[in-house]
């Protein structure tokens, strides 16, 4: 009977393993992808991921996403704050009826619209990126990880800002309420918190004056600073303009001596948004003329996105046949982002009559032939098939194809030409993604908002305010203007002409009750999808609705007056 | 359709007459015989039927059971009646016989195979059902889960249309939100884990029907508690077939398939596109300047008729003491989209030795599974329905100047592509349209699958208490796969995925899994007849891993790999431009999705599991009529935190035999069976999301989501997951009354049963609070979904005499399905609006799952929508989110199956028809192919449906799109016929010719009916199956 003898012997074991099996249920994590917080590395690679948060839609490439339901292309950060404060705008629209895309270029949104949606949980979940960054260093007293701290604050000041000035009204919560539940919280209230958070950090000096290239220092903190002020009136309803004034000089004082005039703005416009524009990051190698005072970094191959310099490339790119793609140093164009006429009326005359370089890689109007500035034949097309979506034929924007961003490098002398090739080929790569820095927030801004201060606040002096739009003219070839800029109207052209495509027209329309209600301009194709005339655009589009999607799972959230 | 079935019913009757006419047998000279046939308990058995033994010469049992028959003298009649032993009795010259038949034991016997265990079926107090599928049955089917089609009611069966053969099974319709709602699949004592591995279909698939003795479904909570925190959703318990005591048995079957697809698309042809065309733009226009002169249908290019065939051996016997089986089969299954296809050789074993007097019993099983699967890039159907009719499948353009190795000859290798030539370059156009031939023509992926599992059982019954028995199972379940995919170069897909210069490149997965189990149990079961009283105990434990792991080698990179050998950087093209192919883009040195194994591990992962149970069962019968089952089990998952990690599921049922009850005596002769069973019990549901939701984690980024470290390296960002540490138990209690009925001597027999089935703390993977995780969606406990239903089934066989059975089902099950509790909140589900999001439908309180939520249409005289004109519901002057409409459900409100079988000497016919009535469809692919506005875009023309109404752009929110899906399937019709007893009885061989799918009948204008997701996309249709088969055993 020894088989019997076995068995009992089985059967005890068995019932011994009961008990000790128990402790199997602890499994830890055995996936390889997975770090936790005792890797040498987790703290830099966190603070990393505040700034991918941005950068990149996803972890796995451009093609992913942690935006669950929505394109990773069309819901990446940068590309929704270009979609958001943009195309609503009189500079530019998205010539494809794509789905969501097309209510917020004919200014006809409603809360069931999928990007509202996308951007309020991108910015959510970029905050919620930084409040974890925050929450797992609490602890941490030692100087370096301070000033990392004070970083992730600073981006996620950025996003919440963005929640204020897009949707009014945010979800709210910190790494101290982690754990709980979100809150609605006030605009005005947020306001005073973002407020609080970046006075904190740059009346402390608790970030580096000088960072690393790439990431945000104290000239970044501060210019954020003054946007908030400039904002002042239409985020809390309180007049902040001295506050605004004040940020500006500290900004524009620790840049004196250095680029164009002393100034500290880079002598040529261009190199800005091109190849170049790392040397004028903060950190980059040109620390005179580091004029890029807020920006985030891309590399063709290791940094790379649907949103961000690439997207604004390759679509201002036009259709295949007439603007030669390698030129602009992108491998793909999407032909899908035109200007408007009103943004083209904003530059007086062809290229080659106005000194203004700022308009120099356009492709304006409706003619049947002409050229580049690289000598390569260019043409406006009908786009008016593309446009079954609206009735009647948008196609008299169709031309106007606004470069402002490429993938170029700068010539040997760095006067302001481009390296092309002997032959006449490009000298620099032709990539897939971009390797261009994306400008966030550049001195040249700061300067006009010191003039703007003076025009609405009537605070600083009146020369000084003439002397830095002009200054800012300037350095684009552009004639000194006389006191005719110090208007309103003069102002929002001349940041129109500075600043384009750089996601910061719908706040500067509605900032100065431009944008929607009585006193609107009437643009073309705004606040109807089937009369290209334009209407007016209701006032409570001033602020776009809290996504439908948020007030579904949060029922005691209030969505914003007029939706 | 019509005429599909006319010609199937004239080929039907003139085969049946030719048939006939050579089997009916010639007269012979004979005497006249009466009789009586009764039972034991005197009763008259109607219809038994009184057989000449070795001729086709009967009779059957009139209303009083009195027969008359002619035979020669000394025949022998071979009596027999459903449910009783057939009996030989010889003639003898006499002409008046009295027959008294004795009761089945086997039938009195009948067993129920249960979780851990089984029990006559008399005794069963849950809701079970039992698939004992004949050789008919097992030949017909081509997988398992086509044999569950239709069996009983309230298990609904959606089979996908491919060669692999995966299919979606919901037992009562689903108890989870988005948590898994498949069962449990225990096969042999072994719970196979619900993960499909890479390559395969569902588990069901591997598993050959011929090899299957028996399936049980367990319905009710009382029934499923035994297997706990993983029945939620019912459990299919399969049992193969075992050894056999005396001489080996041998059983060949060989089948022969012929699919085509049932329906495709419906476009519009060359002709009437070409009208559209000009007709919209006009005969000058720059789009009319694309139109051809070819007419191609090219659904018609992608798909075909297919033939396939599978072959099964197995021998059955007793070597020495230890019955065996081995069983082998091969199936070579080619999809009806071109290819597409799989083959799998499968072998298995089976022992069951027993020793010491019976007193230890062993059952050893294994099997192992080769499955190689060929797929076809199913991105061709959508692309084959847009595609241009007009112009040629191939262009073959040649390339002056091609380099000298011939690579590049042809542009696109020679396919007719959307693209422009400018300045000297080639652009394939970005967003448009691809050649749906050249797509499948030039994209290969397969898989090689290998997969074994099985389990060592060992029973010891007590010497000292032969009650007693204890039971150790150890089990295993081991998959391993490979999975590759290359793209030609110079193909559309090369060019667009590497910008515009043709380098083809490949991919390769690789995936292992195993799942290993310990069971442990003692059963104690006992009848004291003395008291009447039956007990039966059982106690157990179970322990059970799961582990995975695999790694992507993505040569999917810039560089890519040139499958075509000698690239040329610079090839002229006819027009003196130059293919843009740029050698210098291989990124040297940089781990662009290059390197698998580069130091942060990202192109590995793995994960495993850990399930703990405890679990007791008593079943307690009184007087052979009272019947009570208690169960309860404890549930322990690695995927909860400690403190929600135990759940336990409790569950009582009570059965009452009426029809044994002193009262009900008068009525044993008509009634054979009257049980009611009442049952309430509690499951639970751990299956959601990832491994470690509740467990904070992080991922570091891939190349290409770097971010710079200012110092020319880069910072591999670490994403914070998203995790839920309150994740918990999904619990689901369901009350569930049942009464059993069976009439003579169960000639007629079935049941009926209504159910109740509340779900709390539902789990479901849906939009998380914003700002409140790193992710926009995170699995979470929601809240509450109710079901409950209705079933009713009947079997009868309305004729039953010597030469013709007819035997009938019906079954019908009704279904309510409600979310009752989501705090307030509501998630949009479902997509299907395409592009960049958008949701069809919606979880609400007070409504189904998975609803509708739609704008409402508004219609002109003619009956036709207007576009962009919709219902303003709430009157504010805005159509916005607030006039949507929650309306309908993906989800039938009720299901049918209707079979029917008849036998008519050595022929057998039957058929079965499946209805489904209140399932609703979004019409995606109808909707998309319905708008006119992408007729012409990215210098491209594009083809649309021939339908009765075009949008000018898709009306994606529009309730026009939403159409009643309710249908009639028949899934088959067959006819076979059985040679007994071929040379001296050594040889039974059976041939059968089918078809399946032959017709359905809907108002739904889509390509079919049946999509379990509620949204029609451009599915893989499913196909019309011919068959002819052949089974024989000696």
């Amino acid at each position: 009977m020894n088989f019997k003898k076995y068995l009992m012997i089985g059967a005890a074991v068995a019932g011994l393993g009961m008990t000790s099996c128990v402790g199997d249920l602890d499994l830890k994590p055995n996936d390889p992808n997975l770090v936790d917080t005792s890797d040498p590395n987790f703290k830099a690679n966190s603070l990393a991921m505040c700034y991918a948060g941005i950068a990149c839609s996803g972890i796995s490439g451009p093609g992913s996403s942690y935006v669950a339901d929505l394109d990773p292309g069309t819901s990446a950060y940068l590309r929704l704050m270009f979609t958001l404060n943009e195309f609503c705008t009189d500079e530019c629209v998205w010539i494809w009826p794509d789905a969501g895309v097309s209510d917020i270029v004919a200014c006809t949104w409603g809360a069931n619209n999928g990007l509202l949606q996308g951007a309020y949980y991108r910015l959510m979940g970029h905050i919620a990126v930084c409040n974890q960054f925050l929450l797992n260093t609490k602890d941490d007293t030692d100087a370096e990880t301070q000033e990392m701290r004070a970083e992730a604050r600073v981006l996620r000041a950025y996003s919440y800002y963005n929640m204020m000035d897009l949707f009014g009204a945010s979800s709210f919560c910190t790494e101290e309420t982690n754990g709980q539940d979100p809150t609605q919280i006030s605009r005005a209230d947020l306001y005073k918190w973002v407020e609080s958070e970046l006075k904190d950090i740059v009346d402390n000096k608790l970030i580096s004056e000088n960072p690393v290239y790439g990431r945000v220092g104290l000239d970044g903190a501060e210019a954020l600073l003054a946007r908030l002020y400039l904002n002042g009136q239409v985020f809390s309803g309180e007049n902040r303009y001295a506050d605004c004034q004040k940020r500006c000089d500290n900004i524009i004082a620790r840049h004196q001596g250095g680029g164009f005039e002393g100034s500290g703005l880079a002598e040529h416009w261009h190199y800005l948004f091109s190849l170049e524009n790392k040397n004028y990051m903060p950190g980059g190698a040109n620390k005179a003329e580091n004029e890029i005072l807020f920006g985030i970094a891309f590399d063709a191959d290791m940094t790379q996105s649907y949103g961000g310099p690439t997207f604004i490339i390759s679509s201002t790119i036009s259709n295949t046949h007439y603007i030669p793609r390698q030129n602009y140093g992108s491998s793909s164009e999407w032909s899908c982002l035109r200007g408007c006429a009103e943004m083209a009326a904003r530059f007086p005359g062809a290229p080659e009559e106005t000194q203004d370089v700022r308009d120099d890689l356009w492709f304006k109007g409706v003619m049947p032939a002409g050229k580049d500035e690289a000598g390569n034949k260019w043409d406006a097309e009908d786009y008016s098939d593309r446009f079954v979506g609206f009735t009647g034929a948008w196609a008299t924007c169709g031309g106007n194809a606004i470069i402002k961003f490429t993938g170029r490098t700068a010539n040997a002398a760095k006067d302001g030409g481009w390296n092309w090739n002997a032959d006449g080929t490009p000298g620099w790569p032709v990539t897939t993604f971009s390797s261009t820095d994306q400008p966030i927030i550049r001195l040249a801004d700061v300067y006009l908002m010191w003039a703007e201060c003076y025009v609405n606040g009537q605070v600083g002096e009146r020369q000084k305010a003439l002397d830095y739009i002009n200054l800012v003219r300037r350095r684009a070839g552009a004639p000194n203007t006389d006191s005719q800029s110090l208007t309103k109207q003069g102002i929002m052209d001349e940041r129109s002409r500075e600043l384009y495509l750089e996601s910061t027209r719908r706040t500067d329309l509605v900032r100065n009750g431009m944008f929607a209600g009585p006193t609107q301009t009437i643009w073309q194709y705004k606040g109807s999808i089937s009369n290209n005339a334009g209407t007016r655009i209701a006032a409570h589009m001033n602020l776009y609705p809290i996504p439908q999607a948020v007030l579904n799972s949060q029922p005691g959230f209030k969505q914003n007056p007029g939706y | 359709m019509k005429n599909l079935c006319f010609h199937l019913n004239r080929k039907f009757w003139i085969t049946m007459a030719m048939l006939l006419s050579f089997v009916l047998p010639s007269a012979a000279q004979k005497i006249t015989v009466t009789g009586h046939v009764a039972d034991e308990q005197g009763e008259d058995l109607i219809g038994a039927s009184i057989l000449e033994k070795g001729t086709s010469n009967g009779a059957a049992a009139d209303l009083d059971g009195n027969f008359t028959i002619s035979v020669p003298s000394n025949a022998v009649l071979v009596v027999s009646y459903v449910g009783y032993d057939p009996m030989e009795v010889p003639v003898n010259g006499q002409t008046h016989l009295n027959i008294v038949m004795k009761q089945n034991a086997t039938t009195l016997a009948e067993t129920v195979v249960i979780g851990y265990g089984s029990v006559k079926k008399s005794d069963a107090t849950g809701s079970v059902a039992v698939i004992q599928p004949d050789d008919v049955e097992a030949g017909l089917a081509t997988s398992v889960q086509d044999m569950l089609v239709g069996q009983t009611p309230g298990v609904v069966v959606t089979t996908a249309g491919g060669p692999s053969g995966s299919a979606e099974i919901r037992i009562r319709g689903g108890a989870s939100l988005s948590a898994s709602n498949d069962p449990l699949i225990v096969l042999d004592g072994v719970p196979l884990s619900n993960d499909t591995p890479l390559g395969m279909g569902s588990p069901l698939s591997m598993i050959n029907p011929e090899s299957i003795e028996s399936m049980t479904i367990l319905k009710d909570a009382s029934a499923t508690a035994i297997y706990g925190s993983r029945a939620s959703n019912g459990v299919i318990i399969i049992t193969t077939k075992k050894g056999r005591a005396g001489k080996p048995q041998v059983t060949f079957t060989a089948n022969f398939y012929i699919d085509h697809a049932r329906k495709l698309n419906d476009v519009l042809d060359a002709g009437q596109f070409t009208n559209l065309i000009t007709e919209k733009f006009g005969a000058e226009s720059a789009a009319a300047g694309y139109l051809g002169s070819e007419s191609i249908d090219w659904q018609k290019e992608i798909f075909r008729t297919s033939f396939s065939s599978d072959y099964s051996l197995s021998v059955a016997g007793t070597l020495g003491k230890v019955p065996y089986r081995v069983q082998g089969s091969f199936t070579n299954n080619n999809g009806i989209m071109k290819k597409s296809s799989m083959n799998r050789a499968t072998l298995g074993l089976t022992l069951t030795p027993k020793f010491f007097d019976d007193h230890l019993s062993i059952t050893a099983n294994a099997k192992g599974y080769y499955v190689r699967n060929n797929w076809a890039q199913t991105g061709a159907i959508g692309q084959a329905v847009s595609y241009n009719p007009t112009i040629p499948i191939r262009t073959n353009e040649p390339i002056v100047g091609g380099d000298t190795n011939g690579a590049f000859q042809y542009l696109f290798n020679g396919y007719n592509e959307p693209y422009t030539i400018a300045d000297g370059q080639v652009n394939l156009e970005n967003n448009a349209t691809y050649n749906p031939v050249a797509t499948i023509s030039q994209y290969k992926n397969y898989s090689n699958v290998w997969r074994s599992n099985g389990n060592l059982q060992i029973d010891y019954s007590f010497h000292f208490l032969p009650e007693l028995h204890a039971n150790l199972n150890l089990g295993y379940d081991v998959t391993k796969g490979d999975d590759y995919y290359i793209v030609d170069a110079n193909s559309h897909m090369a060019w667009k995925d590497h910008n515009n210069y043709g380098g083809g490149y490949q991919n390769h997965q690789y995936q292992f899994r195993s799942n290993t189990l310990l069971e442990f149990y003692l059963n104690y079961k006992k009848e004291f007849e003395a008291a009447s009283q039956m007990l039966d105990v059982t106690a157990g434990y179970t322990w059970s891993r799961d582990y995975a792991d695999g790694w992507n080698d993505g040569s999917s990179s810039e560089a890519g790999m040139a499958t075509t050998p000698g690239l040329s950087p610079a090839i002229v093209g006819p027009d003196g431009f130059i293919l843009n192919y740029n050698p210098d883009r291989n990124l040297a040195g940089k781990p662009f999705k290059a390197d698998q194994n580069d130091e942060s591990g990202n192109y590995h992962w793995a994960n495993h599991l850990q399930l703990l149970s405890f679990f007791g069962r008593v079943n307690y019968g009184l007087l052979d009529r009272y019947l009570l089952t208690a169960t309860v089990r404890g549930d322990a998952t690695s995927r909860f935190s400690k403190n929600n990690r135990w759940g336990v599921f409790p569950a009582v049922a009570l059965a009452w035999r009426i029809d044994q009850e002193p009262f009900m005596q008068r009525a044993q002769g008509v009634l054979s069976d009257l049980k009611l069973r009442l049952g309430w019990g509690e499951t639970g549901q751990q299956a959601v999301g990832g491994y470690y939701n509740y467990l904070a984690t992080y991922t570091p980024a891939q190349p290409g989501s770097f971010y710079t470290n200012g110092v020319g390296g880069w910072y591999i960002p670490y994403f914070p997951d998203g995790y839920n540490p309150d994740l918990k138990w999904e619990t689901t209690a369901t009350w569930n009354v049942g009464l059993d009925f069976g009439f003579m001597n169960n000639r007629i027999n079935g049941s009926i049963e209504w159910y109740l089935r509340d779900t709390r703390d539902l789990l479901s993977d849906v939009v998380v609070l914003a700002g409140a995780s790193t992710v926009s969606k995170l699995p979470q406990n929601i809240g509450k979904m109710r079901n409950y239903g209705v079933e009713f089934n009947i079997n009868a066989k309305p004729i039953v005499t010597n030469d013709f059975t007819w035997t009938l089902s019906y079954n019908v099950g009704w279904n309510h399905n409600e979310i009752t509790d989501l705090g307030g909140k509501t998630f949009e589900v479902g997509g299907g609006f395409g592009g960049t999001g958008g949701n069809c439908m919606i979880q609400k309180e007070g409504y189904p799952a998975y609803s509708f939520n739609l704008y409402q249409q508004i219609y002109d005289a003619q009956g036709n929508p207007i576009e962009g004109a919709y219902v303003d519901q709430n009157a504010d002057g805005v159509i916005d989110a607030k006039d949507r409409v929650i309306r309908h459900s993906k989800d039938p409100k009720v299901t049918m199956t209707f079979g029917s079988n008849f036998r008519w000497k050595k022929w057998d016919l039957s058929f079965a028809l499946r209805a489904s009535i209140g399932n609703y469809i979004y019409a995606s692919a109808l909707r998309s192919g319905s708008s006119l506005d992408g007729l012409f875009r990215n210098n491209q023309l594009s083809n649309v449906l021939d339908t009765d109404f075009y949008f000018n752009t898709n009306q994606n929110e529009s309730d026009y799109w939403l159409r009643d899906a309710s249908f009639l399937r028949c899934d088959n019709i067959t006819l076979g016929y059985t040679f007994d007893n071929l040379i001296n009885d050594h040889l039974n061989l059976r041939i059968f010719a089918g078809v399946q799918n032959p017709f359905v009948i809907t108002k739904y204008k889509g390509l079919d009916p049946e999509e379990s997701s509620g949204v029609d996309g451009n599915n893989y249709p499913r196909a019309t199956t011919w068959s002819l088969g052949i089974v024989a055993t000696f």
